[in-house]
């Protein structure tokens, strides 16, 4: 019985040593493939790690910069890469998989608290545009939200403008329904499961008008006493910035004339975009539907990418006041316009 | 006693040294790799997560246990009642089995959206994902378990007057526990999984799946991990529970003697026989016929 045993340890020891083996030799090789950043064609390469596991109209600017060689006279050649998930962009340029991130900017502030030297060195939009759905034609009024099924995300964001929202309606949680989808929730609420939908309206619209051809009723969270804060940033880490801080300023140049150029030519920007990525879904009216709600949350074309300290300020109040911060920081130690300069 | 309680004894050592070893390799990995806490937390740190944030997660665990267990046994029984189906019926099964193997060959995420919106998102989208993967195996199991019948068995069964149903449940339906408990050991692993699945797509009210998302997005990963912890836990129980059951109603493949409804059939007794088959016809009543071993 006991030699049995005996062969039985022998046998489990040698399977584990061989699966140790294997997992350290795999992770290894992972990581030696991974590089980082490299000259291609005389141009420096920089990664962006986009904040979806798929791409969409959110990267037009990217696309732009690359297309009309925005980023080629300064000497750049920008890979977008995606992530396996929503919330690992900040883990993916920590682990040097990216040289910059495409964040939300509660991504920042979590990063920051959970030990991650990560900054905010550009805004992608200026303006919150999150907010409340409904079908198209359907009027919405944040006072009557008691007792229906308002469809959320799991998504940090959704948490922090989702007291505003209980706020206004003057109800508590359990006083709403709030089923938690995965990945979308305008099909729902389309299909009569939900009675509101919360979505940055960017996507809503864009979403609603391809399905149906109609707009959606949209309701800004600003408007019943959110902060109006940018939603999305351009992040990097500070160990690579101070590394790499002409790249970064050359970089965010670039991506600001990028963003200039294609909120003046939205047709032509959404067309460089598709012929970057054929294969994706939605097409060219989804996409172009999309960039066109995207513009005004960038803001004045003057103001493109400037960060400002307040937002930092009522971004990390409003964590605060949900529990999910302890300890806010000062704004600077989540944001730098640095990059922004020269 | 002593024996038994010695085998179980280093048993229980066994799947502790396991469970010891997977903890140190985990370490091993993060300390190798340098990986630091918000990539992937200590297993330690991961478990005192667990004690931390108990009155959390319980209520999360409660509902998806009650997706995984009972999207299992659905799952299970829709699995055994197809495969049964199918082996009685060429028709049903040359009808069903395209369907089958294409049901599987779908991809969950891409069927888990409509779904939701078919059924809700409460409890009913996760028992449908959940059942879906869990039938597959079982189907498959039951299936070549009842192909594999002794034919020579079967109709020595209806020699003996036996009637469709009674060779189906003392012949058939034993012959198929062994391959069936194959199929729900693979739909218990799986079963979780579903269920976290299920609730990735949309849910109301919350489980670990949920909860597993919505601390990701915060960066939380002994959150995620204290959850993922959880999750094993959950689909492990289910798999030995799952062996346990498996180990009692398939005594056979530990002793040599068959059980008692099946010896009663090799047994020369008229009563015996009459008991299982009604009256026996005229040939079956000699010794060397009905006796096979």
């Amino acid at each position: 019985m006991v030699r049995f045993a005996s062969r039985r340890l022998a046998l489990g020891i040698a399977v584990t040593a061989t699966l140790t083996a294997t997992a350290v030799s795999a992770a290894w090789a992972s990581s030696a493939s991974h590089a980082s950043a490299s000259r291609s064609k005389g141009l420096t390469t920089v990664r962006v790690v986009f904040d979806w596991p798929g791409i969409d109209f959110e990267a037009v600017p990217l696309t732009v910069g690359n297309a009309r060689g925005f980023y080629k006279k300064a000497g750049l050649d920008v890979k977008i890469v995606i992530p396996p998930s929503t919330s690992t962009t900040v883990q993916m340029i920590a682990a040097g998989k990216g040289d910059i991130g495409f964040d939300t900017t509660t991504d920042v502030v979590f990063g920051q608290q959970a030990g991650i030297d990560v900054k905010s060195i550009a805004n992608y939009s200026q303006n919150n545009n999150w907010g409340l759905v409904a079908k198209p034609g359907r009027k919405i009024d944040v006072k009557k939200i008691k007792g229906k099924s308002i469809g959320i995300f799991a998504d940090s964001w959704t948490k922090a403008m989702m007291p505003y929202v209980l706020k206004a309606g003057g109800v508590t949680a359990s006083q709403v329904k709030q089923p938690i989808f995965g990945s979308d929730d305008i099909a729902p609420l389309l299909a009569g499961k939900i009675d509101l939908a919360t979505n940055t309206l960017n996507y809503a619209i864009a979403q609603v008008q391809s399905g149906t051809g109609k707009r959606p009723s949209v309701l800004l969270a600003t408007k019943f006493g959110a902060p109006n804060v940018p939603v999305w940033v351009y992040t990097g880490m500070n160990s690579w910035l101070k590394q790499h801080g002409s790249q970064a300023k050359a970089f965010l140049s670039a991506t600001r004339k990028a963003f200039a150029w294609s909120i003046a030519h939205p047709a032509a920007a959404v067309k460089d975009y598709v012929k970057a990525y054929p294969k994706i879904g939605g097409g060219l009216k989804y996409s172009l539907d999309g960039w066109k709600a995207t513009i005004p949350a960038l803001g004045a074309t003057s103001s493109l990418l400037t960060q400002r300290a307040s937002q930092w300020k009522q971004v990390t109040r409003a964590l605060k006041s949900v529990g999910l911060l302890s300890k806010p920081l000062p704004p600077s130690s989540y944001f730098t316009n640095a990059y922004l300069k020269g | 006693m002593n024996a038994f309680l010695r085998k179980t004894a280093v048993r229980l050592a066994m799947a502790a040294l396991a469970v010891g070893l997977i903890f140190g390799v985990w370490n091993l990995v993060i300390f190798a790799f340098d990986l630091k806490a918000y990539a992937l937390p200590t297993p330690q740190d991961s478990v005192a997560t667990i004690y931390d944030r108990w009155s959390t997660y319980q209520p999360l665990m409660l509902q998806t246990i009650k997706e995984t267990v009972y999207g299992f046994l659905i799952g299970a029984a829709i699995g055994f009642c197809l495969g049964v189906a199918m082996a009685a019926s060429k028709i049903v099964q040359r009808l069903v089995y395209p369907a089958l193997i294409t049901s599987q060959a779908v991809p969950v995420v891409a069927i888990a959206a409509p779904l939701a919106i078919l059924l809700g998102f409460g409890l009913a989208t996760k028992l449908v994902i959940v059942a879906l993967w869990v039938f597959f195996p079982v189907v498959v199991n039951v299936l070549d378990g009842l192909a594999r019948v002794d034919r020579d068995l079967l109709n020595l069964a209806r020699v003996m007057g036996a009637k469709r149903t009674r060779a189906f449940f003392a012949i058939q339906l034993p012959a198929t526990l062994s391959p069936l408990f194959s199929g729900l050991k693979i739909g218990a692993t799986y079963a979780v999984t579903a269920a976290v699945i299920g609730e990735w797509v949309a849910s109301l009210p919350y489980g670990l799946g949920t909860y597993l998302n919505t601390a990701a997005a915060s960066l939380d990963a002994r959150g995620v991990w204290g959850a993922t912890i959880l999750l094993t836990m959950i689909g492990i129980t289910l798999f030995l529970v799952v062996t346990a059951v498996g180990v009692v109603a398939t005594p056979w493949e530990r002793r040599s003697t068959a059980r008692r409804g099946i010896r009663s059939l090799f047994i020369n007794k008229q009563k015996g026989a009459r008991r299982w088959f009604g009256s026996l016809p005229a040939g079956s009543r000699s010794e060397s016929q009905s006796r096979p071993r």
